[in-house]
């Protein structure tokens, strides 16, 4: 959205972080940006406002269907048809107060990739992504519940470095609370955060931080920004600083975020590691509805557990219709210290059901 | 005695000869400019923070004469116009939104936006090849013909140089137009519309000074 001057999640989405359902702005922006296109008219029968507590409940739900093929050099292919069902709701309460929940179920898990530094929350077939009571007055909003934590680049692929080696996984829901507040050029969330209940033991983070941005050149097309977040757990120490830019050129944007994190590992031979993640997206709006994109990441780990994997991808979307968005992207990754290469294709259908 | 009133017819003719060189060399020919290239965007903020439209077009039309004296450049009979339907947003179904809220007439017309004055004065800016000037004529939206004051700085591109650079800016009330800011789901543009004007000009042929003053 950065390429149309929209300069963060705020004016689409129902959350200020977004990612999740749009408000009614949001959703004429989603379908007139389909291939259908058309104007959005929310419905609005008597059955439809009885669901809806005349209004006050926006709900939808949504399927995500995946299969993805790998083949690694010298290794088994792997197949892996993955489908989730997400019940999204929110519910305003009267007087700023609402709740959003996020409830997610599914056929296939997929955590992020245990480390022996850090190893992953438990994956669940019926998990509670998001349960948040906020309140908002104007341009602030507070909120505490459990979430995914504020981030940079808010990309839904949850598998790229930045997400899956930084704690973002499908899984990762922690206790928090926060507060965010925007202007027309800067953005701000600062954040609070203990354990979701479900991480390996040793690994419940407490911590905090805070996320800011700012439109550089006031045209909501140039938005740079900063994400710094300390974590303590009986297992590890962490502190991350991201910096990232959303930059938009007509048909054209760019995304990228860079992120350090200096691990501290205090269990069996206790150290101190860097680790850096990377990741940049150039995209090309050939039409409104269809998005290519080039995106190449990088993942770097020091000694003792030294690791560098580079990766390309690229991604061909299609939002066919507000309800449907279908997707196909090859990746190319490559393990800089053995050599092993590592192909896959992921080709994803997603849907939105009756609002 | 005829020696002095040789001496006088001297001095006479010598005046006006003076005072006719002097004329001629402020009041250079007059060259009709067109344009080269150039844009025409608008900025416009709503009352949701996070959320301003913006558009563009490459389809600016400008037409004027143009004149220079020693440290002043005069502008004549200005035309500039943009045709509404390369105005983009960026996204198709804005754009349609913003022709028939914004510029469509009752009647189904899509009349271009034309901004036209008689003469403005450009005084000297930074430098001898730079002019700013408060342009003002009448600007027409949706047929609607209403003052309007354009914010000219104009750079010659080389003293002795046909092109010309100008950059432009005002604000446009759509109140002022008669017309209603449009509503989608609760998101309103305020009722100011920066325009920016950034276009190249050149000489296409001189008129001479007498036709024109």
């Amino acid at each position: 959205m950065i390429r149309l001057g929209y300069p963060n999640c705020v004016s689409c989405h129902i959350t200020p972080q977004g990612g999740g359902l749009l408000n009614s702005y949001g959703r004429g922006i989603d379908k007139a940006q389909s291939l259908l296109g058309g104007e959005y008219v929310p419905l609005d029968s008597d059955w439809f406002k009885m669901l809806n507590w005349n209004g006050r409940i926006t709900q939808d739900f949504r399927s995500i269907i995946q299969q993805q093929d790998t083949s690694t050099t010298g290794r088994a292919g792997t197949q892996l048809f993955r489908s989730r069902v997400m019940y999204r709701n929110a519910t305003e309460l009267g007087k700023g107060f609402r709740f959003t929940a996020t409830l997610t179920g599914e056929n296939q898990g997929v955590t992020r990739p245990n480390v022996p530094y850090d190893s992953p929350a438990r994956q669940s077939q019926l998990f509670v992504n998001t349960a948040l009571l906020s309140y908002r007055a104007k341009a602030l909003e507070v909120s505490a519940g459990r979430d995914q934590l504020p981030t940079g680049l808010n990309i839904p692929d949850l598998g790229a470095f930045i997400k899956s080696r930084n704690h973002l996984g499908y899984y990762d829901a922690p206790t928090q609370l926060k507060a965010t507040w925007w202007g027309g050029r800067y953005y701000v969330s600062s954040y609070a955060f203990g354990p979701g209940g479900n991480e390996a033991a040793g690994h419940h983070e407490s911590g905090g931080g805070v996320l800011a941005e700012f439109d550089l050149r006031g045209n909501r097309r140039t938005v740079v920004g900063m994400n710094l977040l300390r974590g303590t757990a009986t297992s590890e120490d962490r502190t991350q600083f991201g910096p990232y830019a959303r930059l938009g050129f007509g048909k054209w944007g760019i995304l990228a975020e860079h992120d350090f994190t200096n691990r501290n590992w205090k269990m069996g031979t206790p150290a101190s590691f860097g680790q850096t993640t990377s990741y940049g997206q150039l995209f090309w709006a050939a039409r409104e509805w269809l998005v290519p994109s080039l995106i190449v990441e990088r993942l770097s780990v020091d000694r003792p557990y030294q690791e560098h994997l580079l990766a390309a991808k690229l991604e061909v979307s299609a939002r066919v219709s507000s309800y449907l968005t279908v997707s196909i992207g090859p990746r190319l990754q490559r393990d800089q210290l053995t050599g092993r290469m590592s192909r896959s294709i992921v080709f994803q259908v997603a849907m939105k059901g009756a609002r | 005695m005829p020696t002095n009133k040789y001496l006088y017819f001297s001095m006479l003719t010598s005046i006006i000869l003076i005072t006719v060189a002097a004329a001629a060399g402020d009041n250079q020919d007059a060259k009709v400019v067109e344009i080269e290239s150039g844009s025409a965007a608008f900025q416009s903020a709503t009352n949701m923070p996070g959320i301003e439209v913006t558009g563009k077009t490459n389809a600016l039309k400008v037409q004027a004469e143009v004149s220079k004296s020693e440290n002043k450049l005069l502008l004549r009979r200005i035309d500039a116009s943009i045709p509404v339907k390369t105005l983009s947003t960026g996204m198709q179904m804005r754009d349609e939104h913003m022709r028939k809220y914004i510029f469509r007439t009752a009647d189904g017309a899509e009349p271009d936006v034309r901004f036209t004055s008689e003469e403005g004065t450009c005084e000297a800016g930074g430098s001898a090849q730079e002019f700013s000037c408060p342009v003002s004529g009448s600007l027409s939206i949706r047929g609607v013909l209403q003052p309007f004051t354009l914010r000219l700085k104009v750079k010659q591109e080389g003293s002795a140089s046909d092109k010309f650079r100008a950059i432009g800016d005002g604000v446009v009330k759509l109140s002022t137009y008669g017309i209603p800011a449009p509503s989608q789901f609760g998101v309103k543009p305020i009722d100011d519309v920066k325009i920016h004007l950034d276009f190249t000009v050149k000489a296409s042929h001189t008129t001479s000074a007498a036709v024109l003053h």
